[in-house]
Order: structure tokens, then sequence, then C-alpha cells
């Protein structure tokens, strides 16, 4: 085209072909740079993909590839003190379908009908909408019901389980128990308080899976066994708990009351025997239930403070005598009943109008005015010294959630009538239990004691792991004081305020208390709160009994309310438990001949065993001498004719050195004190672990040690847990 | 002019060994469980097809790369109505595998009649662009003859559902005529007019509509989509994205678990970046920058026109079918099914590839006397081809 300007030397044809060459050249530059962008965009792209977003997308692989499923651990079961099952766990199953998979309907839907409560026709019908992939066919069956399908391999029908509390005894201690939520975590009570111990730690399983939703576990993925829980054994005596809770449920029945408590204690140890609340629950069917029903289902024993009114008078009158400003039978002016303060218009009145009344009769009587000159008296700081001392205003620590401290003031917050006030327990607040313990620290000699509600803790062996020891917290009256002192209680029970608690043949000791409610800020005269708190035999209590009614219609003083209510659960307790029983009248022999079982004597003293003997009709021979048995012929718990001799070889407490060596005696099968008793016998020196049954013992029996060896005891509880934990 | 030197271009020659011997061990790895799962447990039977199918591949490769290119002057024509008659014959003989009727023959003799009329097109386009040169600014005896073969191929492709080698076609028809001169005012037009057709094909079928919807409204953030039923390309980022920078090893993927129901053909470059990691993935497309990189190389370098847009062809065919699917497998493009050329399981694509590498090959064995010449000659002075032809 434009000839002139082409290139001299070269033919003009090639010329075009050159041109021509060089611009499909520079066509193949563009291209190559395009191909080029977009090798760089992929690169790009790979690069965000792979290492900006490399973290979270292989997260979301992860989650793809593998499920992790967790294994529930079992929870421990609650147990009472005669390790009788209050909680234990049910299995329930969900029947699932999944309509998507399951290759033949009409075989799976007449197998199922034959299972679950539905007809054919109805699951047939279901089965077939395959494009549901989630279909429960059954809810909450019970172990029994799910079992044909444990076994029942089909594709798209799967069970799943869920384990469930159940409440051995329905209601029973349900406020002390507590309850768990359908995730069987603690709610309530021990559930609550003791969930740490008792859910355990779950574990886990790792599955590879795949586009299809298949799994299988992987072996060298990751996986944890679940820790079961650990069971607790409760202070609580089932039979004790279930006495408290009728005889309190007649009681607020009888008498209309709002609601009641009630606290049987263990005075020398602390341990709580039983707690009851009116009104209660039954956690089995916590559905059942209203939200306010349900909470006021608590256990009002920790929960709730009261005025404690003249329960509280064993502050004052405890402290004069413990600080000696008074003897019992000092008499002061109770002013006829109306002590009207010089000062103010403000007066005290005393129910039981005196003169003169001595300690002994001001307490008996329930006497405010004595009360607060006593108060006076002993001047607010000791008072007040006196009163924490008794753990009033500081929480007991017993192991159940939502507990108080109830409010007891610093002196130097109180005002001029404060301290009278006070002294017949008003103006301060308590819980039930500080009450109860503060009672039990009187029974005791004087000495407070934490009172507790787990036993012991034993893991899924039913090892014990962990034992509640009794533990002292402070003396705080002398010994002698408290003997004073439960001479006026016993007074208060045989001639005062609370007869209505008497029971022939048995020295009660007690207190009653009345007091006026708080109602809308003001102390109001037609609602109380009746209160008495006891315990027997005075000489030695070993049950002290708390009763607690709220609002009670038909009369409101505590020895008219709760004294009688008292008396029905300590008659029962007393009918019902043999450490309370009669001395046994010796069994008589129908006649001469026959066999009988040889008793145990080993470790007794010798009275004892020829007392024991001769009830089963044995005569004995004795070996040795000193006080107690150490070994016996025929064995122990052997049938023998009943003109057997038993020979019994018998010791003397380690006493004075003779001889150097001793032999081990057995003492495996006894119980742990009475073999502790032998090998103290045998100048042994006892080591003891566990408690209940001895099992094995180290160094054996029979060998010859030097005295004072160190013979280790190792014991388990008398009855064996055989009961299911899981 | 032509002068064959007997040298073949090594570093492509190593690059594609490389890529074919790589796909063995990348195809095991993403078909064992597939393969397991259908043939009773035998893992090896995919594997050893491919294996096979390899061996053929570099035995197409020798093929291509001994016979000399020139040879296609004489039979293009016959090579590509011979795909168009197998394009003709496989709605009525083919076989349906995967739900669309791509295939024909039958037994070890079955092949995809479009990946056939492939490398025919490119050929007979090569042929046809290197004769018109003189006139391929005319419409009529330049432009519309091309434009009649790539729409005989195109449309037959279209019949059979196969949007993506419809795609592949026309891109590198495109990219041929573009490097053959054809004016770009003809190809503009010709798009303009074919574009209102391309729309209602797009949208005739739900799944294709579904496939662009899904691309278009793809959610930033994987892990919102809480449903497990993951598209296919979501998958494939996640393998992707699993692999991190250094892999998780040989044989390692857990996204062929079935998760990538394709993970040895369509997919397998999500398998390579999982197992090889970023690093793995970009060392396989820096093997296909080289093959790129050294064909239009060989193209620039070729004696003669047919031997240049033979070259240019045979290296679109790899390049387009590369990037297209590496950026299906990232999602920058929507899915399709499109295997990754030389790695991917798939017999017929690997024959042809290595066929027509062969004959890139071959080009490359001839090359242009005096080159630096000619480069010289072509910055003298003179006129700008624009001015020259305009």
């Amino acid at each position: 085209m434009n000839g002139e300007n082409l290139h001299s030397g070269l033919h003009k044809n090639e010329v075009v072909r050159v041109l021509q060459r060089q611009q499909s050249l520079r066509r193949m530059y563009i291209l190559l740079v395009v191909f080029l962008a977009c090798f760089v965009l992929v690169g790009a792209k790979l690069s965000m993909i792979q290492i900006r977003d490399g973290a979270k997308l292989r997260e979301i692989a992860l989650d793809q590839y593998q499920s992790r499923e967790t294994i529930a651990p079992v929870r421990g079961v609650i147990l009472d003190r005669n390790l009788s099952i209050l909680a234990s766990n049910l299995n329930e199953y969900t029947l699932i379908a999944d309509p998507s998979v399951i290759a033949r309907p009409d075989t799976v839907a007449r197998f199922l009908a034959r299972c679950i409560d539905m007809p054919q026709q109805t699951i047939l019908t279901k089965l077939k909408k395959t494009d549901i992939r989630y279909l429960v066919l059954a809810k909450r069956m019970p172990e029994d019901a799910a079992r044909p399908f444990k076994n029942w391999k089909c594709y798209g029908i799967r069970l799943r389980c869920t384990p469930r509390r159940h409440y051995n005894f329905d209601g029973l201690a349900s406020s002390v128990i507590g309850w768990t939520n359908v995730d069987n975590t603690g709610q309530a009570g021990i559930e609550l308080g003791l969930e740490k111990d008792l859910a355990g730690q779950p574990g886990y399983i790792v599955y590879q899976r795949n586009a299809n939703g298949r799994r299988r576990p992987e072996v060298d993925y990751p996986q944890k066994d679940p820790v079961n829980g650990r069971s607790v054994v409760l202070t609580i005596d089932q039979s004790y708990q279930s006495i408290a809770e009728e005889e309190l449920a007649k009681g607020v029945e009888k008498h209309g009351a709002l609601s009641g408590r009630c606290i049987i204690l263990q005075p020398r140890t602390g341990e709580i025997l039983a707690l009851a609340n009116v009104p209660t629950i039954n956690p089995n069917t916590l559905g059942d239930y209203t939200g306010e029903q349900i909470a006021n289902a608590k256990n009002r024993v920790v929960t709730d403070i009261y005025e404690p009114g003249s329960t509280f008078k064993i502050v004052a009158m405890s402290s004069a005598l413990n600080e000696e400003l008074y003897t019992p039978d000092d008499m002061l002016n109770a002013e006829n009943g109306l002590w009207q303060f010089s000062a103010s218009q403000k007066s005290i009145k005393d129910e039981h109008k005196a003169g003169m009344l001595s300690l002994r009769g001001a307490f008996i009587n329930s006497s405010n005015i004595i009360s607060a000159k006593l108060a006076e008296k002993l001047g607010a700081e000791r008072f007040y010294k006196y009163a924490r001392n008794f753990g009033f205003g500081i929480r007991t620590g017993v192991e159940l959630p939502g507990e108080v401290r109830g409010d007891l003031r610093k002196p130097t917050e109180w005002d001029g009538l404060t301290l009278k006030y006070l002294a017949f327990g008003y103006g301060l607040s308590v819980t039930s239990l500080q009450i109860a313990c503060a009672y039990a620290a009187v029974a005791n000699d004087g000495v407070l004691m934490r009172p507790y509600i787990r036993k012991w803790l034993l893991d899924e062996n039913r090892n014990i792991v962990d034992e509640t020891v009794p533990q002292v917290i402070r003396r705080v009256i002398s010994s002698g004081t408290a003997a004073t002192m439960r001479g006026f209680m016993q007074g208060v029970v045989d001639s005062g305020t609370a007869k209505m608690a008497r029971i022939d043949g048995m020295q009660i000791g007690g207190k009653t208390g009345t007091t006026q409610r708080i109602i809308d800020d003001a102390y109001s005269s037609s609602s109380h709160v009746a209160s008495f708190v006891g315990f027997f035999p005075v000489t030695d209590p070993k049950v002290l009994i708390l009763v607690i009614l709220d609002d009670p219609q038909n009369g409101y003083y505590g020895g008219v309310v709760a004294a009688p209510i008292f008396k029905e659960i300590a008659l029962r307790i007393i009918n019902s438990s043999p450490e309370f029983a009669k001395p046994a009248e010796p069994l008589r022999m129908a006649s001469d001949g026959g066999t009988s079982i040889v008793p145990d004597v080993r470790g007794l003293h010798v009275p004892l065993a020829k007392a024991l003997l001769a009830a089963r009709g044995f005569s004995m021979d004795m070996r040795g001498a000193g006080e107690l048995v150490t070994a016996q012929t025929p064995a122990a718990l052997t049938v023998q004719a009943r003109s057997t001799r038993v020979n019994l070889a018998v010791s003397v407490r380690p006493r004075t050195e003779s001889g150097s060596t001793a032999t081990v005696p057995d003492v495996t099968g006894l119980s742990l004190r009475h073999a502790m008793a032998l090998l103290k016998a045998a100048r042994l020196e006892p080591s003891p672990f566990g408690s209940g049954i001895v099992r094995e013992q180290t160094p054996k029996a029979g060998e010859r040690v030097p005295r004072g060896t160190r013979c280790t005891l190792s014991a388990e509880p008398r009855y064996p847990i055989t009961a299911n934990l899981h | 002019m032509k002068q064959r030197t007997g040298h073949i271009d090594l570093p492509l020659f190593f690059s594609v060994v490389a890529l074919m011997l790589f796909s063995i061990g990348v195809v095991y790895s993403a078909s064992v469980d597939i393969s397991r799962a259908h043939n009773d447990g035998d893992y090896s039977v995919l594997f050893l097809n491919h294996a096979i199918r390899v061996a053929l591949g570099l035995f197409a490769l020798g093929l291509g790369m001994f016979a000399d290119y020139h040879v296609y002057m004489k039979y293009s024509k016959v090579i590509l109505l011979l795909g168009i008659f197998f394009l003709v014959l496989t709605p009525f003989f083919g076989t349906t595998q995967l739900g669309a009727k791509r295939w024909l023959g039958y037994g070890p003799l079955k092949f995809q009649p479009s990946e056939f009329a492939k490398f025919a097109l490119v050929i007979h386009l090569s042929v046809l662009l290197s004769q018109k040169q003189k006139y391929i600014g005319s419409l009529k005896n330049g432009f519309l003859p091309l434009v009649v073969w790539i729409g005989a191929v195109v449309g037959l492709i279209t019949f059979q559902n196969n949007l993506s080698t419809v795609v592949v076609i026309t891109l590198i028809s495109f990219m041929m005529m573009f490097i053959g001169r054809v004016r770009v005012r003809h190809m503009l037009g010709s798009a303009a007019l074919a574009l209102p057709a391309v729309l209602v094909y797009a949208v005739s079928k739900p799944y294709r509509l579904k496939r662009i919807m899904d691309y278009l409204n793809a959610p930033a953030d994987l892990a919102d989509k809480a449903d497990m039923a993951k598209s296919q390309i979501e998958q494939a980022v996640i393998g992707l994205g699993n692999g991190g920078l250094f892999g998780v090893g040989v044989g390692m993927s857990k996204q062929r678990e079935l998760f990538l129901p394709e993970s040895y053909s369509d997919f397998i470059f999500a398998i390579v970046g999982e197992e090889y990691g970023f690093i793995g993935a970009v060392i396989i497309l820096a093997l296909f920058v080289v093959v790129m990189l050294r064909g239009m190389k060989i193209a620039k370098r070729a004696t003669d026109d047919l031997g240049r847009f033979l070259a240019v062809g045979i290296t679109c065919v790899i390049i387009v079918n590369t990037l297209l699917n590496a950026m299906v497998t990232t999602g920058l493009l929507p899915t399709t099914g499109l295997p990754m050329p030389l790695i991917s399981y798939g017999g017929t694509s690997i024959l042809f590839t290595g066929f027509a590498l062969g004959i890139l090959l071959n080009i490359s064995m001839y090359t242009r006397i005096r080159p630096r010449e000619v480069k010289a000659d072509a910055e003298a002075p003179g006129p700008r081809v624009g001015e020259v032809y305009e």
C-alpha cells in the first residue's frame, strides 16, 4: 500500500509478511499478559485461601471430618448414713428415625408397631416422608421399652440415651438432696452444693466422618474416658428423716401453719441426722409444680432467717453463769412481769408474772425481764462475744448451698435498748441451723461443733475417698456451765414452758421460743413463729431436735405448738432405734437341748461376755486373769450344742510391763472399735484406716511381735456397698 | 526457510513429563476412597487406569513429536470433519455418564468426541489462518469461513449440554483468531450477535442458573453457612484451606473422602492444594507457566505461520483449560466440569493433550534462520503494522 516507505533491501512480499508476523507477535504478547495476570490472580486467591484463611478453613474442615462426641460421666448417687440410696440414675431413651435412609419402611413399621405405642399405619405414614431426616418416634422410654431396639441394627433407626435422676423415696429429704435440671446438673440442695463431686468429668471420643454422615472411631484420634461422679453418703438417717417429715407435716397441718422446719442433730459430732421442710415437693415430678412452689421448697433451715425469741436466752443465761456473775440459785427481781425503764416509756413484759426468781426459775419460765437484766450485767461486749462464740452471725459452714449468716450487729451499732431486747431474742436474725448448733454446744459439754451432712465421698469402686470428721469450732462455755444449763433445760420440759414435750422414762432438756413475726416492718400480734429445741437423754445427749412452725393458727406458743411435734418425733426415734432400747431380758431357752450360735465376745469385758454367753445357754471357762476377753474357743458364730463350755482367754489392760512380746490376735471380721480394744488388750498399738469392719490386718494374726508394735487395721463399712452406683 | 535443527525444547519437555508423573501420584491419592467404594475395596482400579493412560499419553506425545507438523496442512480438514462426524454420532450412539451423553466408543476405545473436535479445530484453524493471512481482514473470505467451522463444532457440543467445553472452544477460537490477525471488529461484532443466544442458553437449564446464582451469592464467610450441604466449590476451598502453606502430606487428604465427589478429575487441584499445600499448588502452576512461556516462545520462533498458529493454539488449549480449572477450584469462577490438563484423571484428555504437546515439541525442532537479523529488520524505521493494513 504505502510502497514508497518500504525498506529498500527487502522484497515487498517479504516485508508484508514480516509486518504481519510483527502484528501477530504483538497480539501474542497481549494474550501472554492476560494469561500471566490470570495466573497471578489464581496465585493470589490461593494465598488468601491457604495462608490467610487457612486456620479458619481448617477448623471447618475438621468439623466436617471429625465429630467429637462427649461421653457423659455417670453422676454419683446420694445415700443416707445406712447406705440406703436416696438419689439414683435412670436411663431414658428417645427413639429416632431418619426416614430418608430407611430402606424398607413397611418392614420397619411392622416391627416398630409391636414395640411402641403407635399403630403400624401411622408409623408407616411417618416413615414414608423421606424428606425428613429426624423424626422422634417415642420419647422418655424406660429401659425395658428400649431393650428391643438395642440389638436391632436397622440403618436409620437409633436410640438416644439420656440419663435422668431418680429419687428413690420421691419427696423424702428433697429440700436437702435437691434436684437436677434436664441436663442432669444440680439445681438445689446437695445436688447443687456437691455438684463438682457428683458430676464427675465428661470424656469424649472423636469420630472420623465422611460425607455420607457415617462415622467410625479413629484409633489415633484423641479419646478420653469420662471420670464418673463421686457418690455422697449423707449423715442423714432415712428413718429419722421420714419420722421428722411425717410429724412435721402433721403438726403444720394441725396448726394450719404456713411452713415448718425441723432439724435433728447428733450433738456430739455435729452430724445432721434429718432436715425437714414443709412444704416440700417431689423432685421426680418437678414438672408438675409451679415456679413458686419450687422456690418455696428450698431448704429454709439454712436459707431463711427469723428472730429466735426465747430460744436465744441461752446466750444471756449461760454466759452469766459461765462468767460466774451469779449462781443458779441467786434470786433476781422479776418486777412482777412488767419492767418499765425509768428513762423511757419502753417496757419489757413477762407472760409468767413473778416477784423474785432464781436464775433457774427465770430460765424455766422464760423470763424476758431477767434475761435482759443478765445481759445488762454482762455488758454489751461480753454479751456480743458469747453470742458470736455460740455461732450467731456466722455461717455454720454446712455443705448446703444458699446458707445465710443471719444478722447480729456489732455493739457499736446498738442503741440503748438493743442489748435488753437481744437478751430475749429480738433485734437479730438467725438461721434455724444456728439455733440447733448453739443448743448442740450446750448438749456437747459446751463445745460448738461444725454441723455437717456429707459423711463420705465414695469413688465408683465404692472406696471411701473422703471422710468428713467431726470438727470442733470452739469451746463456748465450760463443761460445768453446760451441765447446769442442761439441768435448767430439763426443768423447762419437766415443769416449765415445755411440759408438752415430756416423755416418761426419758430425761429431756429443751427450750421454747415464741416470736412475733415482722409483717410490713412491724411486729404482728397475730402472726408468730413457734419453736422448740430439745435433746435427750439430758445426761448424755444423743439426739437434738429443733422444730419451728411459721404462723401457726391454733395456738402460737412454742411450748404448745412446737413441743408436741418434738415429742412425737422423739417418741418414734426412741422406740425405733436400738440406741435407746432398754436392755433386753436374757432370752429364755425353750429347752435345755438343741444348739445355738456362739456369740463373738472377743474384746468384751468379762461380765458382759458372760451375760451374752449365758443368754445363748453357754457356760464358760476362763484362762488367765484380767478384764478383757482376748480369744475364745469354739470360734465365734459357729453353731454349738448348748451344753458346750466356751473357753475364754482373758487378759488385762496394758498396765505394767510383763514380757516383751505379744501374739497378734485375729481381729478380721470384727468391728473396728472391737478390734482396737483387742489389740490394746494385747498391748499392741492399733492404727486404724477407714471404718466399719476390719478386713485386713498387718502384722498377721498369730505372729509374735514386740509389745507396742503398730498394727495396721483396714476397715470397710459394715454393710458392703453393693448398691448399683450406676 | 524450513530447517529442522533436531533440538526439541527441553524445558517444555521436562515440565510436561513432570506434570504427567505428578498426576499419577495425585490421582492415586485422590481416587483411593472412591475407587474402594465402587470396586469392592480394590483401591487401585482408578489409579492403574490412570497410569496406563499416562503411558499412552507419553506415547502420543512421542507420536506427535516425530510427525512433521506440515502434514496437518493436508489432512486438517479431514480430521476436523471426522471430529464433527463423531460429534454428530454422539447423541445417537454415545454412552451416558454422570448424566451427560459425551462418550463414544466402547470399553478401552471409549473417548470424548468433544475433546477430539477441540484439537481438530485448533489444527484446522491454524491451517486456515495461515492460508488466509493475505486476506484475513476480509469478512467474507477471511473471517466467515472460520466462523462456520467454529460454529459447527460449538453448535454440536452445545447439543451435548457441555457448557464448559463450549466456553473453552469459543475462547480458544477467539484467541487463535486474535493471534491470526482477524479483525477485532469482526470478532467483537460476532460476539455481540452471539450474546443473546448465550444468555438464553445459560438460563435454559435450572442447574446452570443455579450454579451462576450460587457463585454470585456465595457467602463471604464459609463458616456462616451452617448447613452441611456445602457446594463442591466450597468443599474445594475448604480442602485448599486445610492444606495451608505446606499441605497435610502426601495421601493425607481428608477432603477427598467423598466430600469432593470428583476429586480425581475436575477438583484435583483442590487435592493438590490440600496435600501439598500452597507451595505444591504454586509449583504446579509454575510448571504450567513454564509450558505457556515455552509454547509462546516456540510460536515466536516458529519458521512459518502454520507453526506459529499451531503453537499458540496448543498453548492456549492447555493454559485456558488449566486456568479455568484453577479458577473454578479457587472459587474465582462458577462451577463447571473441566479437567486440569495433564493432572486430572481422564483418558481422552491425557491422550490428546499429549499428542498436542508432541506437535508443539515438533514445532520447536524447526527454528527460524537468523532470528536476530529479522528482529533488527522489524525494529527498523518503517510503517506501523496498523497503518500498513488499515
